[in-house]
């Protein structure tokens, strides 16, 4: 964060949990220790022993393997979540500060309106009129991200619109599109990059939240927040099912934000 | 200082427009027929005529919006299909938990997050500091909702001191109605403290190299002094900027944590709302808490402005 | 005050108030948990059996009365007299009054039924009243019904939720103020929260309701209403305690768990209409692939009797037929090859998590037809959709429901319903029973009817969901089975 070695220290345990977290979903595909979907009645709720390491789930389902492949889902809604806010955010970022005047405004107050809708909120208005699930849940994690890709774009553009290199592309007769994705996004990149990167742990934290709710993946799929939502009604009975699915959470976005933070010591020195 | 607040109320009246206009088109208009989609097929072709009356469906879209946004500035936001009561009245029924929820959380949050951020600060790059970071750290990486089973399931499931959720109202003074919402604000704020204290100590951080602050410490004033008189209240710009922010979060946490404990707040109304297909009850609390978050984010930026003489007010 | 003593009552504060609450008076006051709050409390506006739980005998009464043994006997009409099985004549209690303090008339009778048989009015069951042809008001206490045919059911029929008795004069308020005959009157209903019934001091029968006042708590979360009951802030949970609590609750001294039979028979549906469906060898093969033993084990903890056949075991024509098609893989397997799937087929099956028991016996039943080698997906959709498309399309290869109603073998006879289960073999056996009225005959019809179905397989009937009540020990008086969907509490009363 502040001294050398200690950013050094967060970006390479960040970096190492991260890789291990998509080992574990890569691994997950093609291994687990037991058939995630496998029941076995007569061994169900048990806590952590050697052939079930994190127990079993209220089917008497190995709950390891459900976790391995809980990493799937959070991977692909955060990956798809993001890209959908990073893309609808970076264009209407780019476009309101390059067309600038009451276009911008306009853009702008739309942006704070959409602020007003944090990915719960959205989710809730989205499955009101849409069944739920993980489709559901990406569209609704990612619109809460363009607001912010869209102000650093257009940040990036107001800030390089006045720069030389651009005024001369412009006088010299190039077009607005080929400066805009040639010219300005590629200088606004680092900050997008850091941006991407700590919205990746805020996506899985909402696909969780919404999970759990009920609005997010639905069963039998594997998903961290729905196992923690079963998990809730066996706490009595075995308190590791609500443990385990929570800690993987916690891990993989404590490993995301320790990588985010050493990214933008990285790319972005400013900020530092 | 004046025309800058009226261009700021100016911006915040259109984004509100912008906000309901948001609402309006994910409820009626990109369901189709929301007359067909509250009723299923169980009613008639004729009851769901009745029901496009009854709503105003049959009207233009634009006509149907105006006279939505017209009901909702007087405060009527429809009747709910469920209940058959006005959905103003269930919301103002469902704020004496969320809101109390969400400022005890607030509060929480900020009692515990100032003073790990001034020590962090004030022990730059000592243990303290690192551990503090650490923890914060680590809190911004669980989620509200988990943090939350695991207090219920040492507190109640293993030591049994208190129950595992339910609210027990106002009705009895304050204490039960605080005790309800314990455990809940503790998830929801302590773990967003975590976003603060790191906010405090980089504010702190700062202010602490600037020249004033050095200057006073060169004429003698002691640590503590300096902390409180200066540093403090300079970093509090930026502080108050994130923990404003951090108010929707909370707002949009507590919805998740009425779930966790059972709470009936405005995220139980919505939730049962949408599994009832009580269309006008989700529109009217959505509308309610995205209104709630953009006047936050207007007033934090109101406070910034007030609290940084620096700002240019053009 | 010195700073020891504030810490010392501070100390004392804060276990008082992290203590277990103090259980509060009995009084005669009972507060019961209910899961799903009513849609409105007009019981002839829908069919939702959330509303029967409050206002069904507690508010509202029929003329005539299913008991607690499932027996019908006579309730605001004290006899009935009918010579040719069509025409019936009801003599009416005298003295009733409902809750608005107004004597209850023949000509109430006329009004509610002649609503609840026009369309008009959109009462949810108007077929069950089809038969009835004219209602004639002899005087103000006797009423004949008039039936174009003999109808078995009839008397049946006015004990159901949707045959309450109320002032025409109240009506249109029904959805929010029900008023009746009932032993208790509404006082409040706090939307989202709770429902309040007090004591009607002028009901019918002497002595009763034993309760002053009861209050139902919404309360859907079951970890909720564990805790509510645990901290004494509930005396009961009637639906809500998920049957994994119940062996931790039967331990505990301070409570009694009740562990009934319901109606509520929990069903496999199939689409009889479609491929591969169609075909009967496939339909045992899923009923031979099923172990409805583990079902109930795995779903509902051991809670849950296994069934074979539509009639439930509250039914008096009731033969266990959980035999018939018993649980052979190989034999499911043999005749999957048989009907020309010997690699077996994959299908989805639609299932609404607004009832818990779906999701889970669904998860169960994927897990047992993937070893026959049928691959079901589960999809889930809301209720709402469910009836949409399930119930009223047969839009669905497979799906769970539970059926609540006592009675309702006639679902088999109509080759519209959602199962498209068309056999006239057994629509004319079906047909036949309406009209029989000699008990004996009644009965051998019911049981060829129990057995065409286990042969025909048309859904597999997997267990009946179990009545699980909690409360606090000293409760009297609630009934221990379930034969009709409502939850009488007039002799309910604490012990002294």
């Amino acid at each position: 964060m502040t001294s050398r070695p200690w950013r050094h220290a967060t970006f390479v345990l960040g970096g190492a949990i991260t890789a291990a977290l998509l080992a574990t979903a890569g691994l997950s595909l093609v291994y687990t220790p037991a058939d995630p979907l496998a029941m076995s009645i007569g061994a169900r709720l048990q806590g952590p022993s050697g052939v079930h390491p994190f127990g079993t789930d209220q089917f008497g389902r190995d709950i390891l393997s459900r976790v391995m492949t809980g990493a799937v889902t959070s991977i692909a809604v955060g990956v798809i979540a993001v890209g959908i806010g990073a893309v609808a955010g970076v264009l209407l970022g780019l476009a309101s500060g390059w067309l600038g005047g009451w276009l911008d405004e306009a853009a702008m107050r739309l942006v704070d309106a959409v602020q007003g809708f944090p990915a719960i909120l959205s989710a809730l208005l989205f499955t009101a009129v849409f069944s739920p699930g993980i489709v559901v849940s990406m569209v609704a994690i990612g619109i809460a991200f363009v607001p912010a890709f869209a102000r650093l774009a257009r940040g990036g553009v107001l800030e390089l619109r006045a720069r030389e290199f651009v005024v001369a592309a412009r006088a010299l007769g190039a077009r607005d599109r080929r400066l805009l994705f040639r010219h300005v996004l590629p200088n606004t990149l680092a900050p997008l990059i850091v941006q991407a990167t700590t919205s990746f742990p805020v996506a899985i934290l909402a696909e969780a939240a919404l999970a759990y709710l009920g609005l997010g993946t639905q069963p039998p799929n594997p998903s961290w927040g729905l196992m923690l939502r079963e998990a809730q009604n066996f706490l009595g009975m075995n308190p590791w099912f609500a443990v385990f699915p929570g800690g993987a959470i916690a891990l993989t976005v404590l490993g995301l934000n320790l990588l985010g933070d050493g990214l933008r010591d990285l790319l972005d020195p400013k900020a530092a | 200082m004046r025309r800058y607040l009226a261009r700021r109320g100016a911006a915040f009246v259109v984004t509100l427009f912008l906000v309901s206009v948001l609402v309006f088109v994910v409820i009626r208009v990109l369901p189709g027929d929301p007359a067909l989609l509250i009723m299923g097929t169980e009613g008639s072709p004729e009851a769901a005529d009745r029901l496009r009356q009854a709503m105003g469906l049959d009207r233009p879209l634009a006509l149907q919006y105006g006279r939505w946004l017209g009901d909702a500035l007087r405060g009527d936001l429809g009747r709910s299909i469920q209940y058959d009561v006005p959905v103003a009245g269930l919301i103002v029924s469902r704020l004496p938990v969320t809101l109390p929820l969400t400022l005890m959380a607030a509060a929480l949050m900020v009692l515990a997050a100032l003073p790990v951020g001034l020590y962090a600060a004030t022990h730059h790059r000592r243990a303290g500091d690192y551990v503090g970071m650490v923890v914060s750290q680590l809190g911004v990486s669980v989620p509200q909702f988990w943090s939350g089973l695991l207090l219920i399931l040492l507190f109640s499931v293993h030591l049994g001191w208190v129950r595992a959720g339910g609210f027990e109202g106002w009705g009895d003074g304050v204490w039960p109605g605080v005790r309800s919402l314990l455990l809940p604000a503790v998830a929801l704020g302590f773990f967003q403290a975590a976003v603060l204290a790191r906010a405090t100590r980089s504010a702190v951080l700062d202010v602490l190299r600037e020249d004033y602050v050095r200057t006073a410490r060169a004429k003698g004033l002691t640590g503590g002094r300096v902390l409180v008189k200066h540093a403090l209240a300079n970093a509090l710009i930026p502080v108050v900027t994130v923990a404003g922010l951090q108010l929707g979060q909370l707002l949009a946490g507590s919805i998740v944590l009425e779930s966790v404990f059972a709470l009936p707040g405005l995220g139980r109304l919505a939730l049962g709302a949408i599994a009832a297909r009580d269309l006008p009850v989700v529109q009217g609390v959505t509308l309610f808490v995205a209104a709630t978050i953009v006047l936050v984010n207007f007033l934090v930026d109101l406070a910034y402005a007030y609290l940084d003489p620096r700002i240019r007010y053009d | 005050m010195t700073r020891r003593t504030v810490l010392a009552l501070l100390a004392a504060a804060l276990v008082a108030a992290l203590g277990p609450a103090a259980a509060h008076g009995q009084g005669s006051t009972l507060v019961v948990q209910v899961a799903t709050e009513p849609p409105g409390l007009d019981l002839t506006a829908s069919p939702a059996s959330a509303i029967a739980a409050v206002v069904h005998y507690n508010v509202q009464e029929c003329l005539v009365k299913i008991d607690r043994h499932g027996d019908l006997v006579p309730w605001l009409a004290e006899r009935w007299h009918t010579a040719d099985n069509k025409n019936y004549t009801f003599f009416l209690k005298k003295g009733v009054r409902f809750h608005n303090g107004r004597e209850l008339k023949a000509s109430d009778v006329k009004y509610v039924f002649d609503r609840a048989m026009n369309p008009e009015s959109k009462h949810p069951h108007p077929k069950h009243y089809a038969s009835i042809g004219d209602i004639i008001v002899k005087d103000d206490h006797t009423v004949t019904f008039a039936l174009t045919e003999p109808d078995a059911a009839f008397l049946l029929t006015l004990a159901r939720q949707g045959s309450v008795v109320y002032p025409r004069e109240a009506v249109e308020t029904m959805k929010s103020e029900p008023i009746g005959t009932g032993p208790f009157r509404l006082q409040e209903w706090v939307r989202g929260d709770r429902i309040v019934l007090v004591r009607n001091p002028e009901y019918h029968v002497k002595g009763l309701p034993k309760l002053d006042r009861v209050t139902y708590r919404f309360i859907p979360d079951p970890n909720a209403a564990l805790a509510a009951l645990k901290a004494g802030d509930i005396d009961a949970a009637m639906f809500g305690i998920g049957p994994e609590h119940v062996a931790d609750l039967q331990k505990d001294t301070r409570f009694q768990v009740v562990v009934g039979e319901t109606t509520n028979d929990v069903i496999l549906a199939m689409n009889n209409s479609r491929k591969p469906f169609t075909d009967v060898r496939v339909r045992r093969a899923i009923t031979h692939a099923i172990d409805k033993g583990e079902v109930v084990k795995g779903a509902m903890f051991g809670f849950g009797r296994v069934l074979g056949s539509n009639v439930d075991p509250l039914n008096p024509y009731f033969v266990d037929m959980s035999r018939a098609v018993p649980f052979d893989l190989a034999k499911a397997k043999r005749l999957l090859a048989d009907a020309g799937y010997p690699n077996g087929f994959e299908a989805v099956l639609r299932v609404a998590p607004q009832y818990y028991y779906t999701v889970r016996t669904g998860e169960v039943l994927v897990n047992q037809l993937a070893r026959a080698g049928i691959r079901v997906k589960i999809e889930q959709i809301e209720w709402g959709q469910w009836i949409a498309r399930v119930y009223r399309q047969a839009d669905y290869d497979l799906t769970i429901i539970g059926h609540a109603e006592a009675w309702d073998a006639g679902n088999y006879a109509n080759p519209k319903y959602y199962f498209r289960y068309d056999s006239p073999k057994f629509q004319a056996l079906h047909r036949t029973s309406e009209v029989t009225l000699d008990d004996k005959a009644r009965r051998d019809l019911y049981v060829k009817m129990q057995k065409l179905m286990a042969e025909d397989a048309p859904v597999v009937w997997l267990y009946v969901h179990p009545r699980l009540a909690v409360t606090r020990k000293g409760l009297q008086g609630l009934w221990k089975d379930l034969p009709t969907p409502a939850f009488d509490l007039s002799e309910v009363a604490w012990a002294k």
